[in-house]
């Protein structure tokens, strides 16, 4: 809706910030305004401010796990239209299932491919899912 | 012993299922008395004419319908 | 015609019988192949035509018109269902091991001896007149070819010039002869079905023979033949259903009771279900056997019609058209074969028939009330199998003798169709039982029972009972008056319903209230255990048919194997005891010679082949004799109690051991358990050690490919993920580390290394060691030490990587700003213990004994994401407990965390060499 005007918004949260910095330079250098947190209220303070249009969720973090935060999102009326993309080291098929369960769009395993990230949160930005 | 495909499928149980239904209704009254009477074939009374091809008829649709699979499954068989 | 050559022609056909049953038991696998096909599991079927249908259908076509036709109209409507209905019946009864219908209805309903004997009896009063008139059949057939006179009179003769009595015991030897060479597990007599099933096609032959000579040798054609017949008002009426006075009910009512006569009949139900080899021949017998019927059928009414019409005005018997005629016209040969094929029909009903009579006899009425365990226990006895057969050798005997007294009493007071029928309704009761049985799991057994002894009271007071009565054999005046001189009980027109032919009327009021019976009771009462999984195992049988019912079982049986193998041999023989144990053996990889008890599936397994020779009722009460299984009624325990003292000993025996096997298997469980949770626990660890892995090699891979993908990126930010990359891979390495000491302290004894320590000296070392660390982060320090050394006997190496551990945790998680830690050591008592603490946040309570679990990460929000792996205090903890000590979380000043490790004190080393060089001294001083 908002592609071609403003450059699309994505959040990446993450408690490591080595990670942070590799996604934010990934995402920052095919255009998009990048914003971050280190955990989930945080995240859950950033979106209420700045809505993106992507999150993407690290699930292991301390305080609020992944899962939590995106049940979070999906809780208010207004982000409906926020992608979730999981961006996480749990790969077993329950992990898949609860993220798919939880509200998650796309289901991303680490490490991750910088190539297949960044297709990815294109795709999802012109075709959603 | 039983091979898998050999299973009948739900199709060829209803259609037998079918034919049971209609062997009730085809021998029984009111259909049968309708044939009843006077009625005759080349001589030979309606009714009785009218009950065994019913009969034949039966006899030709379950041998159709019991027959069809069995003989894909042979062929399967075969190859 | 001489009756030497009828007797010889007769003699010669049963002969070829017996050779065709011999070569094929005897046969080889071509001959089986032949034998096991479905052409010939239809043509048995077949006896369902007896010698009502060769001779009693044309009678009843020559005074009822199509009114014959019901009969065959039913089982040619239940044909094309025999694949979707008649498959789930052989499927259970193979799974259960059934032989009769009176084990089926016994099985499905808790394998009740009682149900077994109800059917067994209602089976026996209806099938006897049915018999009977076979033996009347075949008597008309050979006084007719005797003295070549079409108007005879077979009733007035003294009993030892009765050719009656004389073909009874040609048949009784015939059925013995075929029917119990040898006790088949599965009552699976090959040579017989074959037998049969020739049969079927000489009767369809000979009446084909008969009916084309009559439409087409002496009328021309059936043109002619309707033709000539319509001229006559007798005959024509016989074309419209409403002259015959056939009503709607009755017609509907003769195709249900034939529809379950055809299914039912004990021995329709013995050729159809007992001697079936695969349920996959129904596909082709559903309409192989209705195009027999059709054939057989075909010619009815034109020899009923030609019959009429040419003896009309003599009184000729209707029920002998299709020997008559041909006699008639003077071809004494096709009478011949036309005999040949009433005897055919007639023998093949009789003795599989008795067959399987005898079989319901023997293992449901002889077997449960005079054998129970006796028999087994006495060893004298020997093998069981030729008492067995004897029993049913002898109950073959008596079903023949007593269809040869009705056949003298009453036979000839009625036609063939109507005993005929009579039979069929009483046959039809067992419907509700077995419908119910397959498809409704609420089906209890006293539903079972009600519905059949009330369906069968009222068919005995509205059927046989009224034919005595007609017969003269009782006197009474209930056929005008009612029961009790009620005229609501009139047996023709009971509560008051009139009009309808009595075998309806009968058949309507029997089943209406028997179905009414089954269902009310069942509703109202509460099945038992073994009836809930029978009525499971009956109508869910797709699920559990590969399986067999074994794990299905709800009880848990014991018994000794060499009880159970003695109890096989009694009834099997000793040959085929060895191959079912063998059997067994092989398919569950035992050595019986090592094991001497039997577990459920096994002593359900020997049930099983029990139940094939003698059926389900006794095998289960001889496998409880031997087996332990709960619960037991009232009054099988007291037919236990009342058997020698010496099985209550045994069973007493038996539950001790039960009891003990119960303790072994929870001492088995437990260690089971524990086994368990040690997987889990390392399943645990690696999963953890892969995620720990993953999340620095993740920052590796991304930071190094965004290196390697943008060559022109600026110098500093090239430098800044450089040096993350390093970072994370020292990361790795730590883990790595941390990872193969936790291996090292878990693999190496705690004897290894060890050494006499002054654990004084090695806390200052290691505070020497770390002072850079503590400088930088600036954290206050306050270190009490002991001046004298403190002596604890360990590895110097493990217990400095537990203070560094210790003291880097603390620095990590003291308060930032000013930051403080607390050092001392002392002995107290037995000890030396060691506290380091800190005044950060703390550990809350709940975390208090998880923190030393491997991978437990203080993730508490405030405290941020520390820098570890999560093994170190999981690698203290494991130190400490070597060197025989404890970690633990004690009391604090502040909030923050105080560690205290406690090491059992030793000795000091000089101590002893002190005291040495003392007495060295002293000897010095002693010898100057």
């Amino acid at each position: 809706m908002q592609k071609g005007t403003t450059k699309s918004r994505v959040l990446i949260v993450d408690d490591e910030p080595n990670i942070l910095v590799a996604l934010e330079f990934l995402l920052n250098k095919e255009g998009y305004e990048v914003l971050k947190a280190s955990n989930g209220l945080q995240a859950l303070e950033i979106i209420e401010k700045q809505p993106p249009r992507i999150v993407v969720l690290d699930v292991m973090m301390p305080e609020m796990d992944g899962f939590e935060v995106a049940r979070k999102i999906r809780e208010e009326e207004n982000n409906q239209d926020i992608h979730i993309i999981f961006l996480t080291a749990k790969g077993t098929d329950a992990d898949r299932f609860e993220g798919y369960a939880n509200g998650g769009e796309v289901y991303l395993t680490k490490p991750f491919d910088n190539e297949d990230f960044i297709t990815t949160v294109n795709e999802v930005i012109e075709f959603g899912v | 012993m039983y091979s898998k495909s050999y299973f009948m499928n739900k199709d060829k149980w209803q259609k037998l299922i079918g034919i049971f239904a209609l062997a009730i209704l085809l021998f029984n009254f009111p259909i049968v008395d309708l044939f009843s009477g006077k009625g005759r074939i080349f001589s030979m009374p309606l009714l009785y004419v009218y009950i065994f091809f019913s009969w034949a008829l039966i006899i030709l649709l379950t041998f159709w319908v019991s027959k069809t699979p069995k003989d894909k499954n042979q062929k399967n068989k075969d190859q | 015609m001489s009756p030497v050559i009828i007797v010889l022609v007769s003699v010669i056909y049963m002969g070829i019988l017996f050779l065709i049953a011999s070569l094929v038991e005897k046969g080889g696998s071509f001959i089986k192949r032949i034998v096991h096909n479905p052409i010939t599991y239809s043509l048995s079927l077949a006896a369902y035509c007896t010698a009502w249908t060769f001779y009693g259908s044309v009678g009843r076509a020559a005074t009822q018109g199509v009114g014959y036709l019901p009969i065959y109209l039913g089982p040619a409507i239940v044909a094309p269902i025999l694949f979707v209905f008649l498959r789930k019946i052989i499927l259970i009864s193979k799974n259960q091991r059934i032989t009769s219908i009176a084990d089926f209805i016994s099985s499905r309903y808790g394998k009740s001896s009682t149900l077994g004997v109800l059917v067994t009896i209602i089976a026996l009063l209806g099938i006897i007149p049915y018999i009977s008139i076979q033996l009347k059949a075949i008597t008309l057939s050979f006084e007719i070819l005797k003295s070549s006179d079409v108007l005879v009179d077979i009733g007035s003769k003294p009993f030892y010039y009765d050719s009656a009595l004389y073909i009874t015991i040609a048949l009784t030897f015939f059925a013995i002869i075929f029917g119990t060479r040898n006790l088949d597990p599965n009552e699976r007599h090959d040579g017989l079905v074959t037998a049969v099933a020739f049969e079927s096609i000489v009767k369809l032959l000979a009446f084909l023979a008969v009916g084309i000579f009559v439409t087409f040798g002496i009328f021309d054609g059936f043109g002619d033949l309707f033709q000539k017949g319509s001229t006559l008002p007798d005959i024509e009426r016989l074309f419209s259903i409403e002259s015959v006075d056939i009503s709607e009910g009755e017609w509907f009512g003769l195709i249900v009771i034939s529809m379950a006569a055809f299914l039912f009949l004990p021995r329709q139900f013995h050729l159809a279900v007992v001697e079936n080899t695969d349920s996959r021949f129904l596909s082709k017998a559903s309409w192989i056997f209705p195009l027999y019927l059709l054939l057989i059928n075909i010619f009815v009414i034109p020899i009923a019609v030609g019959g009429l019409y040419y003896f009309q005005g003599q009184n000729v018997e209707p029920d002998t058209f299709v020997l008559t005629l041909p006699l008639a016209m003077d071809h004494f040969r096709l009478a011949m074969l036309a005999a040949l094929g009433g005897f055919s029909a007639a023998s093949s009903m009789v003795i599989v028939a008795v067959l399987a009579l005898s079989i319901m006899i023997s293992n449901n009425l002889i077997l449960p009330t005079f054998l129970k365990p006796r028999i087994w226990k006495n060893k004298n006895q020997g093998n069981l199998t030729s008492q067995l057969l004897g029993i049913r050798r002898v109950a073959i005997v008596v079903v023949l003798l007593l269809s040869y007294s009705y056949y003298k009493m009453i036979g000839n007071t009625y036609s063939l169709v109507s005993i005929g029928l009579i039979s069929f309704t009483a046959i039809a009761q067992f419907v509700p039982a077995i419908i119910g049985g397959i498809y409704w799991k609420r089906a209890t057994k006293s539903g079972a029972i009600s519905g059949l002894v009330i369906g069968f009271v009222i068919w005995f007071i509205t059927l046989p009972f009224p034919t005595l009565v007609e017969s003269g054999l009782i006197k009474s005046n209930v056929l005008e008056q009612g029961f009790f001189g009620w005229p609501l009980l009139k047996p023709y027109a009971l509560f008051g319903l009139e009009g309808l032919d009595e075998i309806v009327h009968s058949a309507f009021w029997s089943l209406l209230l028997n179905l009414a019976a089954f269902i009310t009771v069942s509703l109202n009462s509460r099945p038992s255990q073994l009836e809930i999984s029978q009525a499971d195992l009956f109508v869910d049988i797709y699920k559990y048919r590969s399986g067999g019912g074994a794990e299905y079982e709800v009880f848990r049986r014991k018994a000794k194997i060499k009880d159970l193998e003695l109890l096989l041999v009694r009834f099997l023989g000793e040959e085929r005891t060895k191959v079912i144990m063998a059997k067994y053996a092989l398919k569950h990889q035992l050595d019986f010679s090592k094991i001497t008890t039997a577990n459920a599936d096994l002593v359900n397994y020997a049930e099983k082949h029990l139940t094939g020779a003698i059926g389900s009722a006794s095998a289960k009460v001889i496998i409880r004799s031997i087996a332990k299984e709960e619960p037991i009624s009232l009054e099988e325990m007291f037919n236990i109690l009342d058997q020698t003292q010496e099985i209550i000993q045994y069973s007493r025996a038996l539950e001790l051991k039960s009891a003990e096997l119960e303790k072994t298997t929870s001492q088995l469980r437990q260690a089971n358990k524990q086994l368990k949770a040690l997987d889990e626990l390392k399943a645990d660890f690696i999963t953890t050690v892969t995620h720990e892995l993953r999340t620095p090699i993740t920052s590796i891979k991304a930071l190094s490919k965004i290196l390697q993908d943008n060559a022109d990126l600026p110098e500093s930010q090239q430098q800044e993920f450089l040096d993350i990359i390093v970072k994370e891979s020292e990361r790795i390495t730590r883990l790595i580390n941390q990872v193969l000491d936790l291996e090292k302290v878990q693999v190496k004894s705690p004897e290894d290394n060890q050494s006499v320590i002054d654990l004084a000296s090695l806390v200052q070392q290691t505070l020497d060691g770390l002072q850079g660390v503590l400088e930088e982060k600036n954290v206050e320090r306050q270190i009490s030490l002991p001046e004298q050394p403190i002596w604890v006997k360990g590895n110097s190496d493990q217990l400095t990587q537990v203070i560094v551990n210790l003291l880097s945790n603390a620095v990590k998680f003291a308060n930032p700003e000013n930051g403080k830690l607390w050092i001392r050591l002392a002995s107290k008592a037995e000890h030396a213990v060691l506290e380091i603490e800190d005044n950060g946040k703390g550990i809350p309570k709940k975390d208090k004994d998880l923190i030393f679990e491997r991978f437990t990460q203080l993730n508490d929000q405030q405290l941020g994401k520390p820098k570890g792996s999560g093994l170190g205090l999981f690698i203290c903890k494991t130190i400490i407990e070597q060197h025989q000590g404890q970690i633990f979380l004690g009391k604090s000043r502040e909030k923050g965390a105080n560690f205290v490790v406690q090491l059992p004190l030793t000795t000091s080393p000089f101590q002893t060499s002190k005291n040495e060089k003392k007495r060295v001294n002293n000897k010095n001083n002693s010898d100057p």
